[in-house]
């Protein structure tokens, strides 16, 4: 299968590259299709924890996008109730096989230190946060101090 | 994009690109990907670039097909490299073919009888389960070691923790179950064939290597056989023993007062000579009968002296036991490290391990000494049976006249009979130390002790012991031997040092040289007139060192020099002892005796390696004190305040003396050829003591031993297991056995051993096979015949006459 021996070789090089904001993964030796991992944001207000998240990969891939969810609840304009993510880099319009999944974490990265309030999944935050930043902050914070994980030491 | 070092991979299914995809561009960005995925994509997918999402022309953007000529070289190319890689690993490895790689967690067991040949009962706690979790156990049936034990198992116990395995080689060594003595010592492993080869092991639980071992614990046969992987188990155990020997002490001091004293005290060192002593009295492990016997006696005298020691209860290792009681566990890491060093000394240099100097020039005598014994078979049992015959009585002497030393110590003895009991003793420990004649030396206690009695009747029994003993004793040593080395070469095994170690009864030997040099100082007296005195012994050593193939260098000089040149020190020391005994009407013997008596219990529980253990542990037991002074009488300066004058050791040896020779009494006729004599009563505990010979015997056999001599050219068992195991090319010689060794490893191709070096590797084949065997068919394909379905000339002319008919020459139709 084309997408077990390309996951091996990019979950290698993940691994090597040792991201400080994507870390622990842990992928199911059974399935390579089903990679977990801890995202670290450095942005305020997300940087008083850490977020699980999920990566899935169709058994496609890389002729199709890997879909990205987040398992820790997150006060995010882009990521909604269920956790998952508007992420454009991954939708299926803008897919390219070429692209690795280092490119997507990265692009996730940069979206939840950075909301895009331009194309929310939840409007009502990306309101919030366009109209009252202050307000968005303490929520976010509140929110990300009572769920988030406990971020790594180093 | 031309062919590097490393294939060119799609970006997308990460499959190296084929030869015919390197010149493929699908678009015009230039981003390559394999025809696979282009085709997928097209029909498949959306049709988009990977790369920039730009729609794919209908025909790539860039594609210059290969020339024919352009595929053959690629071919070509990839074809060499391919075989060259595939050779580059082979050869690496090939020299690894001759190596064997000592595992740290791997336990191998010579002696089981066919009830413990089974991985079940072995992985039980009361066996090696009681050591740690076994990984696994794989039994041997073969019986070619089992030598004079009677048919006998060997086992590889492979356990999850090397601490566990190197407890297991200390505790199960030289311990007695069934009748025989187990003997412990790490195994080695070999690479497995499929890792020579470089190609997968497709064998799940395949417990040869598969993986580099590490470079100190390789060794080749060669090293093997010069005990190279014995020195490296050595470091191993005594790491283990100094580890544990931290803990251990805490518990020892506080039960045991004389330990405090080994620390430094040269009387510690004397009390672990002491406890060696008694200790062989213990191993001599008879049968399994005998067994009980001694255990019960030593651990009730130990009893005694020693709060801290528990009797020994019986468990399944009866060596074992011994180790259970804190305080022997203590003795034993000592003693077995000393053992080690001992048997390392042996080995190669003369230098003792041990601070005391009498203490270390006795060890280093004894490790000289025992491995001639072990080299000549003939000479082992010779010395066996004079040690024994002396012992007992001038009648030993019938076999072996040299050997009979121990009668002339009788006989000159105008001594009570309780001294010359002693002397004899002393005589006999040296002699068991350095052999079977442990045995004897037990039997010598039993005469000795039994001295009221007259010293024929104690012969006789220990005789009738003897017989029955005896040829089993010789055998074990012999065949042993033998076995061993076969052993050793075949698996690349050889015995330990432990063997040496087992021969406890060095200590005892070092114990009695320090004597020796005491008395000496003290009388002032040379050893030549001993010599004369002790005749029988003198000649007994002299057959001992013209036995010896080749005395260590080290080892003579440390020894008495001038009481015989060739003579192990040991010897001479003892019997200068003996002289000085006889002349001065020393009872110092009878201390030795006493010694022995009061470390008999002590011996018994450190059974395993228990004389060396008790040796170096000896100050701990109560016995302790009494010997310290003895053998201190001399050079050592005496750390203990315990030391008893000379006539309250006599006394109190006199007075141990019934028990003693109760329990030992018998042991020590084993390796005598003498005519059985009637055991006067002390038959029974005696059968015990008879097994110790068996063990020195064993010691002497040991490969280990062999190995660690410089050359052992007089084993003639040893030349022929290698012979055979090399299948040397040329006429093996003694001297030049290991040479065709040398060779073959080096050589690899020329060699018998590595079978797959003379394979030409597996690109060379083709070439060649096809030339012979490719020319016949031809023919016979062009005649209209059947490949020679016969294969012979008549067959394919045959053939000729019925061109057409497609008929079968007669053979192929038969």
């Amino acid at each position: 299968m084309a997408a077990t021996k390309r996951l091996t070789r990019e979950l290698e090089e993940l691994r090597k590259s040792a991201l400080k904001s994507f870390r622990d993964i842990v992928v199911d030796e059974s399935n390579i299709l089903n990679w977990h991992g801890l995202l670290v944001p450095d942005n305020p207000p997300y940087n008083k924890g850490a977020f699980r998240i999920e990566i899935a990969f169709p058994a496609e891939y890389p002729f199709k996008p890997p879909k990205v969810t987040f398992k820790t609840k997150i006060y995010h304009p882009n990521v909604d109730e269920k956790g998952q993510v508007c992420l454009p880099i991954i939708s299926a319009e803008n897919w390219k096989p070429a692209t690795k999944t280092d490119q997507v974490v990265n692009s996730l990265v940069a979206l939840i230190n950075d909301p895009e309030p331009e194309h929310p999944l939840r409007a009502d935050l990306a309101e919030e946060y366009t109209k009252d930043k202050k307000k968005f902050f303490k929520n976010a914070e509140e929110f990300t101090k009572k769920h988030s994980e406990k971020r790594p030491c180093d | 994009m031309s062919v590097g070092d490393e294939p060119v991979e799609c970006p997308l299914c990460m499959e190296p690109l084929e030869i015919d995809d390197i010149n493929f561009f699908p678009c015009t960005c230039g981003y390559q990907i394999c025809r696979f995925c282009w085709h997928r994509i097209r029909t498949d997918e959306n049709g988009l670039c990977p790369a920039c999402r730009k729609q794919y022309p209908e025909d790539p953007a860039e594609f210059k097909p290969l020339t024919d000529d352009e595929l053959q070289n690629i071919k070509k190319e990839r074809k060499q490299k391919e075989c060259q890689r595939k050779q580059k690993a082979a050869e690496n490895r090939k020299h690894l073919a001759n190596v064997r790689v000592v595992q740290k967690n791997l336990v191998f067991v010579v002696g089981l009888s066919p009830r413990l040949a089974d991985p079940e009962v072995l992985k039980k706690h009361d066996y090696f389960g009681k050591f740690g979790k076994i990984h696994k156990v794989v039994i041997n049936q073969s019986t070619s070691y089992a030598g004079s034990q009677g048919p006998s198992a060997s086992a590889y116990v492979t356990y999850v923790r090397v601490e566990d395995a190197l407890r297991a080689i200390l505790a199960v060594n030289n311990v007695h179950v069934d009748g025989r003595t187990l003997k412990t010592s790490l195994g080695t492993t070999k690479y497995c064939s499929h890792f020579l080869r470089g190609t997968q092991c497709m064998k799940s639980d395949c417990m040869y290597l598969h993986e580099l071992g590490e470079e100190a614990a390789s060794f080749t046969k060669e090293e093997m056989q010069m005990g190279k992987h014995q020195e490296y188990e050595q470091k191993l155990i005594e790491q283990f023993l100094n580890s544990q020997n931290s803990a251990n002490n805490h518990v020892s001091n506080n039960k045991i007062q004389n330990s405090r004293k080994k620390s430094g005290s040269p009387s510690a060192q004397q009390q672990h000579i002491n406890q060696q002593h008694s200790p062989p009295i213990t191993e001599p492990g008879a049968p399994s009968s005998n067994k009980p016997q001694r255990l019960t006696a030593p651990s009730g005298h130990q009893g005694a002296p020693h709060s801290g020691d528990p009797g020994s209860s019986t468990e399944a290792w009866p060596s074992l036991q011994p180790a259970s009681s804190k305080a022997v566990g203590n003795g034993r890491h000592r003693s077995t490290s000393e053992n080690n060093q001992q048997s390392q000394d042996r080995g190669g240099s003369d230098v003792d391990s041990t601070p005391d100097s009498p203490l270390g020039h006795s060890k280093g005598h004894f490790g000289v000494d025992l491995p001639p014994t072990s080299l000549p078979n003939h000479s082992n049992t010779g010395s066996s049976l004079a040690v024994g015959g002396s012992v007992p009585k001038p009648h030993s002497p019938v076999e072996d006249g040299p050997l009979q030393p121990p009668p002339p110590t009788q006989m000159p003895l105008p001594l009570p009979q309780s001294q010359q009991g002693v002397l004899p003793i002393g005589a006999s420990r040296r002699l068991a130390a350095f052999y079977p004649g442990a045995n004897n030396s037990l039997s010598f206690f039993s005469n000795s002790i039994l001295g009221s009695k007259p010293p024929p009747p104690v012969q006789s029994s220990a005789q009738t012991e003897r017989t029955e003993s005896q040829p089993p004793t010789e055998m074990t040593d012999s065949i042993p031997v033998s076995s061993s080395t076969d052993w050793s070469a075949a698996f690349g095994f050889k015995n330990k040092e432990t063997t040496d170690d087992d021969l406890g009864f060095d200590p005892c030997a070092e114990s009695f040289k320090g004597l020796a040099d005491l008395i000496e100082k003290e009388n002032g007296r040379q050893w030549g007139p001993s010599h004369g005195q002790m005749g029988p012994m003198g000649s007994d050593q002299r057959s001992f060192a013209s036995h010896m193939p080749q005395p260590l260098p080290g080892a003579m000089p440390a020894s008495s020099g001038p009481s015989q040149h060739s003579l192990p020190p040991g010897f001479s020391l003892s019997h200068i002892q003996q002289q000085q005994l006889h002349q001065q009407q020393f009872f110092r013997p009878e201390l030795s005796g006493s010694r022995m008596m009061e470390f008999m219990p002590f011996g018994a529980r450190p059974r395993f390696q228990p004389m060396h253990n008790n040796f170096h542990h000896g100050p701990d037991m109560g016995s302790g004190p009494v010997h310290h002074p003895a053998s201190q009488s001399g050079p050592l300066p005496q750390g203990q305040p315990d030391m008893f004058s000379m006539k309250d050791m006599q006394d109190q040896l006199r007075s141990l003396l019934p028990n003693i020779n109760i329990s030992f009494g018998s042991p020590p006729q084993l390796s005598n050829a003498q005519p059985p004599m009637p055991p006067p009563g002390v038959p029974h505990s005696q059968p015990g003591v008879v097994r110790p010979p068996t063990e020195p015997a064993w010691m002497a056999n040991d490969p280990a031993i062999v190995c660690s001599r410089p050359v052992g050219d007089d084993n003639p068992h040893w030349l022929k297991s290698i012979h055979q195991l090399t299948e040397s090319d040329g006429p093996a010689q003694n001297n030049n056995s290991r040479m065709p060794f040398v060779q073959q490893f080096p050589l690899g191709p020329g060699g018998g051993w590595p079978p797959q070096t003379q394979n030409p590797p597996p690109g060379f084949r083709s070439p060649v096979r096809p030339a012979t065997g490719a020319t016949e068919p031809h023919k016979l394909a062009e005649e209209w015949v059947f490949p020679g379905i016969c294969g012979g000339e008549s067959c394919s002319s045959f053939m000729g006459n019925f061109i057409g008919n497609l008929d079968l020459c007669a053979t192929c139709v038969a």
